[in-house]
């Protein structure tokens, strides 16, 4: 690329010459004198890389034109060499103590002024990159990979001295953005680095690890102070900017010195990750058993999709039974997972994490495939089959085509949609009840059958049933158990049974464990029970053994 | 006539023209725009007027055309005349300008003789 030089000189023959001599590896710009040189530089000024000039000039001489320049922010980055005559020390002084970058005695000798012109530029441009590596543009805080260069030398440095590193990052800093706007997730960010900068105080380093990641790198009997900062930021009414947003913080405390930085910064992420979703915890140090927890997290899923190939998901039926008549009435589909090394894996430990990666849908669709596939082999071989229920996650909920797909599935294999009830989880009310309510009328209208799951575990809210037609409500396993622990007058599992059935719902009531629970919720009015009391989830075949064959 | 031998007839030192200008083409080239250099006029004028400052700039840029132009003659003899008009203020000396007007028409007599037999 041929950079751009400004060559300001009076003299017709001087300037010529000039350009002439470097005219050859670069573009000249021309001025007669210091005041055009200002406008051509303002015009240009992104563009030219050095400036060559002339000492005596009329209307603006050399100095003047210097003083001027250095005066604007944009153009005293800018390197000058003052082109002096002879051999006049003072006249070398002079420009140097202007701001002259240099200053090349006059007759020109060319190939010096190329090598001096060439040294220069490459030395401004040399010094601009590293500063562009050195700072994120953004928050000015230091860039991750001069953060990591850093923490490397200062580890060297001082190898008898313990440090830490601490990572924050802010809980869905995506949704922020969505719903506030680019410019105050930006701001955001800002305020966050500032904090972050304050934080690292005069004995650390603070930078900007990648979006709304940040890093602090600390004496580690300073670590107290990043956890003291988080707090009196969080207790604080006057930190209106943080009211909105969760700040999370994962500490790392340095054992080895010789391990990777950016290994350090994980560990720092990923103990900072672990205390996500939780509303009383702002920050985690990372130990042997988050890592462990987290290696098993990975191990987890690294393994979801292979396991989803090979059928390692396993459907279970657990029943559920008619109080009034004691009779079968229908099944949850539950899925268990078994591994072929790990062996049985518990749905508590894999359920969340799917949830949380993404994965669930997936297994949902599997699952749903797996019970319609089912009910048709059942119904072909003449039993007489029941509702079978199964789980529509979250994500499922809000797509727009969820109706659609359910129904073309079924279809597929010929089985009504009444046998396939839809578990709808309460919590899913709260994030969007618009959508939740016109997926649920599409299911209905389509003939499915729908049931509030989970209901009494959350914020369960009476306008949502008021809201939205369902036809069976859930109550969760703990609010029943609650419930039906406390006396008749108070508690509310009556209230409830008699609201859902004024609502025209049945209700089902989860983790049944005694013979006198399963009493107490029939005098309630309850209408069906699940429950270990009463059947413990099995595989297919053997739930086909409480099924009756209407033909042989 | 060649570029050497008016060269030698300017009192100039032709050497280090071609150091600095690479080749005949360019050196012709800037030695024939001489003649339009107004820096003598400047000069001139300012020493008619008694403005010795600008006589002074005068001065020193046509020490600075000439020794960019490897005119070594006229080069030393402004010179001189720049070092005795740096005050600003000193009148000019008359027998330092009248050195300069001649080593001036010497150069301008050659680069014309040049001119003419090149035509």
């Amino acid at each position: 690329m041929k950079r751009y030089l400004l060559n300001v000189e009076d003299n017709e023959i001087n300037r010529t010459i000039l350009t002439e001599i470097l005219s050859e590896e670069y573009h000249v710009i021309e001025a007669e004198n210091g005041q055009e040189a200002l406008e051509k530089l303002r015009e240009h000024q992104k563009k030219i890389s050095l400036i060559l000039l002339d000492v005596q000039m009329p209307v603006m001489d050399g100095y003047t034109f210097l003083d001027r320049m250095k005066e604007d922010e944009g153009l005293d980055s800018i390197p000058v060499i003052v082109m002096t005559q002879g051999n006049s020390e003072e006249d070398e002084l002079a420009a140097l103590e202007h701001g002259a970058t240099d200053f090349l005695p006059k007759p020109y000798r060319p190939r010096i002024i190329l090598h001096r012109v060439a040294g220069l530029i490459k030395l401004r441009e040399t010094a601009a990159i590293v500063n562009q590596l050195q700072y994120d543009r953004m928050t000015g805080l230091f860039t991750k990979e001069y953060f990591y260069q850093i923490v490397r030398e200062h580890l060297l440095q001082k190898p008898d001295q313990e440090f830490c590193i601490v990572c924050s990052n802010i809980e869905h800093f995506k949704l922020y953005n969505d719903i506030f706007g680019v410019q105050r997730g930006d701001e955001l960010l800002k305020r966050l680095a500032e904090l972050t900068r304050k934080m690292a105080g005069e004995d650390g380093f603070a930078a900007r690890l990648s979006g709304d990641r940040f890093l602090c790198f600390l004496p580690r009997c300073k670590a107290e102070r990043a956890k003291e900062f988080l707090e009196k930021e969080y207790d604080g009414k006057t930190q209106e900017y943080l009211k909105n947003v969760a700040l999370r913080l994962g500490i790392y405390e340095i054992q080895d010195p010789g391990m990777s930085v950016e290994l350090m910064c994980d560990r720092a992420l990923l103990a900072a990750d672990s205390v996500k979703g939780q509303y009383n915890r702002h920050y985690a140090v990372y130990d042997e058993s988050l890592r462990d927890k987290l290696l098993r997290e990975r191990a987890i899923t690294a393994a979801m999709d292979q396991a989803l190939q090979e059928e390692q998901f396993v459907i279970y039926y657990q029943p559920k039974y008619s109080l009034k008549e004691h009779r079968l009435s229908g099944a949850e589909a539950l899925v268990r997972w078994i591994h072929p090394e790990w062996g049985f894996m518990s749905p508590g430990e894999f359920i969340p994490l799917f949830e949380k990666n993404g994965f669930i849908p997936r297994l949902d669709l599997y699952v749903r495939e797996k019970v319609c596939a089912q009910l048709r082999r059942w119904m072909d071989e003449g039993y007489d089959v029941v509702p079978v229920s199964v789980n529509i996650s979250r994500a499922d909920i809000f797509q727009e085509d969820l109706a659609v797909t359910i129904h073309e599935l079924v279809e597929s294999y010929a089985i009504p949609p009444r046998l396939l009830h839809l578990e709808i989880t309460e919590s899913a009310y709260a994030d969007n009840q618009d959508q939740i309510v016109s997926t649920v009328g599409r299911l209905r209208e389509r003939g499915f059958v729908i049931e509030m799951d989970d209901f009494g575990s959350g914020y369960s809210s009476l306008n949502m049933l008021s809201q939205m037609s369902l036809d069976i409500l859930k109550l969760d396993m703990k609010f029943t158990q609650n419930e039906i622990a406390k006396p008749v007058k108070r508690s509310f599992l009556e209230n409830v049974i008699s609201m859902a059935h004024q609502v025209d719902m049945t209700v089902v009531a989860e983790g049944v464990e005694t013979d006198s629970q399963a009493e107490r919720l029939e005098e309630a009015g309850c209408d069906y029970a699940q429950g270990y009391y009463l059947a413990r989830p099995m595989p297919a075949e053997e739930f086909v053994k409480l099924l009756t064959k209407t033909v042989d | 006539m060649t570029i050497k031998e008016c060269y030698a007839a300017l009192n100039g030192n032709y050497e280090e023209a071609t150091l600095r200008l690479m080749n005949d083409k360019l050196i012709e080239r800037f030695m024939l725009k001489f003649p339009a250099d107004n820096s003598i006029t400047i000069l001139r004028d300012a020493i008619a007027a008694q403005d010795w400052a600008t006589a002074f700039r005068g001065a020193h840029t046509l020490k600075g055309v000439a020794a960019n132009l490897a005119f070594s003659q006229l080069q030393a003899d402004a010179s001189e005349l720049t070092e005795q008009l740096r005050d600003c203020a000193t009148p000019a000396d008359p027998a330092l300008v009248a050195k300069v007007e001649a080593s001036y028409d010497q150069v301008i007599a050659a680069i014309r003789e040049y001119e003419a037999q090149k035509q």
